[in-house]
């Protein structure tokens, strides 16, 4: 068994003799470095991904599927009138539907790849994610309304391109980006046309009625950055027409009534091509491609962990058969077995302790990284969690050759040769 | 038992050894490195071992400090049976009983003098940082060498550096020390010198010495010597 009090006593000496060799313990301190930033950049990701994913969505995908719903390229011209007849026709029979409770249009559905970021002007530019939807989107992904309301048809008087307001709803990350604590509710944001094409268009004002609790569209790796809703009715023609249905289901609903569905579709508007999907069917083929690029991440890292482990037992192997006659000293001095493990294992820890404050003089730079935005509370967590892990590592690396060191006979430590 | 009850036992003798035989095995060879010693060291004594090279003196004084165990025979320490005690508590015993002082001096390089000296006291319980470095003082001081507390082994002559070990052996004041030919790496003047710290140790502070070394004129100069001969005991 250990005994603290007397092992501690060591420690002072342990911290004078990584000292004074510091000239051949550089390397050892470099690689031991080197796995503290390999570590850190794990736990961070790790982390990062952890806590995000715990936040609330903002939205349910359960039971809703994901129509995408767009006119054949082969099918007659026809005027945008009629189109958005159709549209407001297909809406109508989903709704119709006996397994169907609401349908929405969208431009971007979530779990999707695609994205329309657009930068407005409140003081100064922000960047704002933005998806068009009608009516009853709230109601199919169950939105949580926290300030204001959502569309109604009172908002027609602002449709259209004509117009130079639009009504929006936005998430609490934006409200805050662009009000702070202001009451957003009633306020304009403006948007910033483009570079070079538009710049000399009028600016549109974007009036907020309403905020949401949250709504993270990417998925639950993703953080919450600004959002906006922009409403549009598919029967003005001087509307954005999205390509998407939203349709949310009834509990039960079996995966094999998409068939019914789609043949009720391809009989409504015959000239147009259908595609169903499920939001969960999409939330899990956007988790399979974070996993993709992150498993080789992660597998990388590993190893080069395992390869630093490796590297640091044969190190301090190798100290402790340099070193068997200064053990052989210590334990005809009347160090004990323990004292040995404890010394060998003590002096990796002693080095850990010098690389892991140069480590974070370096991980302190991290911030500056520009696009950098993980939240302060994962960069500290991840800091603790890589000191840790430091520690474990190395004191895992030093337990064989500790042993190794501990068993061997003081007699046969001094005669080494 | 006790260390300090074993030391209330034999008042005379430090060390008794009685039909001690060291053996080394391995899978076809059997080699006897001791055969029957029967050794016993009066408090205060200045013992030297003698023999040829091979014979057997280095086993012996690794026996008799409890660096090894010995296959057969009985070992009092202070009267207290020492081949009976389990591994911590022979090193106990080695810490608070036993100085050794080896031939090439076995100092750490990277460790200052006083660094040095205080080894023994690290594995020693109730001893705060400032009164080992006290004992460390008082150790350096009694060889001479207060002025080089703050010297690396390196920088340091032989005969200094041998002054370091003995200061190291004696620092946590033991009853009994071993030495393994201190002189063997030292010119004559030099070896005179740390016969000199011996002999005052042994003179003025009672401490019990057993040294192995191949020189007459030093064996001359203790108060007996055991000679080895093939691992027997011959004198």
């Amino acid at each position: 068994m250990l005994n603290f009090s007397k092992n501690f006593s060591q420690i002072p000496q342990l911290f004078k003799l990584v000292w004074n060799r510091k000239r051949s313990n550089a390397l050892m301190v470099t690689e031991l470095v080197a796995a503290f930033m390999v570590l850190f950049f794990v736990c961070l990701a790790v982390l990062h991904f952890a806590l995000t994913y715990r936040l609330p969505l903002g939205y349910e995908y359960e039971n809703v599927w994901n129509i995408q719903a767009y006119r054949k390229q082969s099918a007659e011209v026809e005027s945008t009138a009629i189109t958005r007849q159709s549209a407001q026709r297909l809406v109508s029979v989903l709704r119709g539907l006996p397994s169907v409770e609401l349908a929405s249009f969208v431009s971007t559905t979530p779990f999707s790849f695609s994205h329309r970021m657009t930068s407005f002007n409140r003081g100064e530019k922000y960047k704002t994610e933005i998806s068009i939807v009608t009516n009853e989107f709230d109601k199919t992904m169950n939105l949580t309304l926290t300030q204001g309301r959502w569309f109604n048809a009172s908002d027609d008087a602002y449709n259209g391109t004509t117009s130079t307001v639009k009504v929006v709803v936005i998430n609490e990350c934006a409200a805050a980006t662009f009000f702070g604590k202001e009451n957003p509710i009633g306020r304009d944001i403006t948007y910033i046309p483009g570079e070079g094409i538009g710049k000399d268009l009028e600016r549109t004002r974007y009036r907020v009625v309403g905020v949401i609790s949250s709504f993270r569209k990417g998925s639950e790796f993703d953080q919450s950055g600004n959002f906006m809703f922009e409403r549009t009715n598919i029967l003005d023609t001087t509307s954005f027409l999205p390509s998407q249905i939203l349709v949310k289901m009834k509990p039960g609903t079996a995966a094999s009534y998409e068939e019914e569905m789609l043949k009720k579709l391809e009989q409504t508007a015959p000239n147009w091509s259908f595609q169903i999907t499920t939001l969960a069917a999409d939330r899990e083929k956007k988790h399979k491609n974070l996993y993709f690029a992150l498993i080789p991440g992660l597998t990388i890292a590993a190893f080069l962990l395992i390869t630093v482990g490796l590297g640091l037992v044969g190190v301090v192997w190798q100290s402790v058969t340099r070193r068997m006659r200064e053990l052989g000293v210590r334990r005809a001095f009347g160090a004990t077995r323990q004292d040995i493990y404890f010394f060998v294992i003590g002096e990796l820890v002693a080095l850990t302790t010098f690389a892991v404050v140069f480590g974070l003089f370096l991980v302190a730079q991290v911030p500056l990284i520009p696009f950098y935005e993980v939240p302060t509370a994962t960069y500290a967590l991840s800091i603790c969690a890589a000191v840790i892990g430091m520690y474990i590592l190395t004191t895992l690396c030093a337990l064989y050759p500790s042993r190794l060191a501990g068993t061997v006979q003081p007699s046969d430590a001094l005669r080494y040769e | 038992m006790t260390l300090q009850h074993a030391q209330t036992l034999t008042k005379a003798a430090v060390l008794e050894l009685a039909g001690i035989e060291k053996i080394y095995r391995t899978d076809s060879l059997e080699t006897v490195a001791l055969a029957n010693i029967n050794i016993s060291i009066q408090q205060g004594e200045f013992v030297s071992i003698m023999g040829p090279s091979g014979s057997g003196k280095s086993t012996l004084l690794n026996v008799l400090g409890l660096l090894d165990a010995p296959s057969k025979g009985v070992m009092r320490l202070h009267g207290m049976d020492v081949t009976k005690l389990k591994e911590n508590a022979i090193a106990q015993v080695r810490n608070q009983e036993i100085g050794f002082i080896f031939q090439s001096f076995h100092l750490v390089n990277d460790l200052r003098v006083l660094d040095n000296v205080e080894i023994p006291l690290l594995y020693r319980k109730g001893l705060s940082g400032s009164e080992r470095k006290q004992l460390a003082l008082e150790a350096v001081q009694q060889v001479g060498l207060s002025s080089r507390t703050k010297h690396f082994p390196s920088q340091l002559s032989g005969g200094q550096q041998q002054r370091v070990a003995i200061a190291r052996a004696i620092v946590g004041k033991p009853k009994l020390l071993l030495a393994d030919e201190p002189t063997g790496n030292l010119d004559s003047a030099m070896g005179d010198e740390i016969m000199n710290i011996l002999h005052t140790l042994n003179r003025e502070h009672g401490t019990t010495i057993a040294m192995v070394t191949h020189d007459e004129r030093l064996a001359a100069q203790t108060d007996r010597t055991i000679r080895i001969f093939d691992g027997q005991q011959v004198a």
